[in-house]
């Protein structure tokens, strides 16, 4: 009880802080940067489409760590964690994708291209809705938690294909992080790299919030049993 | 362990060709979601769909015939004996990829020229366009025959069953009908480099994925 | 330049949204936590 109590207030100070930074970032991509040469103001969106879609695929990928762990150990804690981790990142992705089709309907003019991305991102969220359908559809906690954990295992190859789509295939997509740096002006980077701390910050702390209920309702469950 | 994997394809086949359910089942199905193209997609644009259609019918023949490799031991009770039989899970997997691998290349037979001669298609590389479509479903086979196996307990897996399965083996529909579509315009199998290396690796990870985690989905 | 600031308090808003969301999820925490001592208690 004492260690959790500890981790609450580390959380909390990291909510707080990740909201205070998206502030300031969001402030420093509306107010402070210039309109771009080419896309004008819409380009703004960049700066918080790419860090929530940047997250979403690190909280998936957290999802398939989880749910790993949760097959070596049967623990309660790692399925709720897969759980948490898939819902807030398919919850930041459909913000992305949202974001992204707005973006395009300025940059490319449709909101929806079928752009190898946008395609292979869409999929990505088929698979991680058909995660909850699955455990929506099992009663049994071992069943389901076995069944979807090995499923995330499954599902999770969308996630480096999200990722890498745009190096596959020809898309309007612009690689943005090389090898080398990064292919942004030194004053975005610095809105830009805050930006995707704060999202991640802000991630984190809702994972673990949903988390700790989760366990908390598990373990009332089993005590009015 | 090889012959554990053929006793079990044997098994299986041998059991499947005394009824013919699933075969019957699928084959029929095929024919009419052909006949279903016919009327929906007009006659002059036809060959430049066929590629599409023709993957679409083996997509959905696949999904309803290849969930019945488990689907049938668990109707008939015979899993529970399947998986206290000195046999490993890896084993029986293999097993009923092949399984179903034999069933689609009987589906391919016979879907394929009714398909050409239902709708008057030319084929430019008709042995090129059997390879891509045996290798893509190769790809469907050995997906959904793991991931048939985590629907077994949830209620309506009929329905689930296409909603998890369809958006993992998203790579392989897409691969499978660009290298179709490069087959029937009369490529070679160098025009369709790319998308096999993408099939075999995807083929590849999906195997040792399903490997790795069959032994779990077995238990109780 | 309205425009921008407009949008600059549409994010604050949702981020507050987003904060007070937490804060909620928590409280319920909180209120849990307490049913379960009280039933242990028992």
């Amino acid at each position: 009880m004492e260690i959790e109590k500890k981790t609450q207030g580390i959380i909390m100070l990291i909510s707080v802080a990740g909201f205070l930074l998206a502030i300031l970032c969001g402030y420093g991509a509306l107010i402070y940067l210039g309109p771009e040469k080419t896309l004008g103001d819409s380009y703004r969106i960049f700066f918080f489409h790419t860090p929530s879609a940047i997250v979403s695929l690190l909280g998936f990928t957290g999802t398939l760590i989880f749910s790993v762990r949760y097959l070596i150990r049967r623990d309660v804690e790692s399925d709720i964690y897969a759980v948490s981790t898939a819902k807030v990142s398919l919850v930041f992705v459909t913000i992305a994708l949202i974001m992204g089709s707005i973006w395009a309907k300025f940059a490319w003019g449709e909101y929806w291209n079928w752009d190898p991305r946008e395609t292979a991102v869409l999929i990505l969220w088929f698979v991680y809705a058909g995660y909850f359908a699955l455990r929506s559809a099992i009663d049994e906690f071992d069943a389901r938690a076995r069944s979807s954990a090995i499923f995330a295992v499954f599902g999770y190859v969308t996630v480096p294909l999200a990722y890498l789509s745009t190096r596959i295939w020809a898309s309007l997509h612009p690689v943005i992080i090389h090898t080398t740096g990064m292919n942004l002006e030194p004053r975005m980077v610095m809105v830009f790299v805050p930006m995707i701390f704060a999202v991640l910050m802000i991630y984190i702390s809702f994972v673990w919030i949903d988390g700790r209920l989760k366990k908390i309702e598990y373990q009332l469950m089993e005590v009015v049993e | 362990m090889l012959r554990h994997i053929k006793e079990i394809a044997i098994k299986d086949l041998r059991l499947e060709f005394r009824t013919k359910s699933t075969l019957n089942f699928m084959l029929l199905f095929a024919l009419i979601t052909s006949m279903m193209f016919s009327i929906s997609v007009p006659f002059q644009s036809i060959q430049g769909t066929a590629p599409g259609l023709l993957w679409l019918v083996f997509l959905f023949v696949g999904l309803m015939g290849f969930s019945r490799a488990f689907l049938r031991e668990v109707e008939l009770g015979t899993l529970d004996g399947l998986k206290s039989a000195p046999v490993s899970p890896s084993d029986i997997l293999l097993g009923k990829v092949i399984y179903n691998l034999v069933l689609v290349l009987i589906m391919e037979a016979i879907i394929v020229p009714v398909f050409i001669g239902l709708f008057d298609l030319e084929i430019g590389n008709l042995p090129l366009a059997f390879l891509v479509i045996t290798t893509g479903n190769a790809g469907f086979v050995v997906v959904s025959s793991s991931l048939s196996t985590l629907v077994l307990r949830a209620r309506s897996r009929e329905l689930l069953a296409p909603l998890i399965m369809f958006p993992v083996i998203y790579p392989v529909i897409s691969t499978t009908i660009s290298g179709l579509r490069m087959a029937m315009g009369g490529g070679v199998l160098m025009d369709v480099k790319n998308e096999f290396i993408l099939l075999v690796s995807f083929i590849i990870i999906m195997l040792i994925v399903s490997l790795l985690t069959f032994e779990y989905a077995l238990e109780d | 330049m309205n425009v921008l600031v407009g949008v600059f308090i549409a994010v604050m808003a949702f981020l507050l949204l987003m904060l007070g969301l937490q804060l909620t999820l928590i409280s319920k925490v909180r209120r849990l936590e307490r049913q379960m001592r009280r039933l242990k208690e028992r």
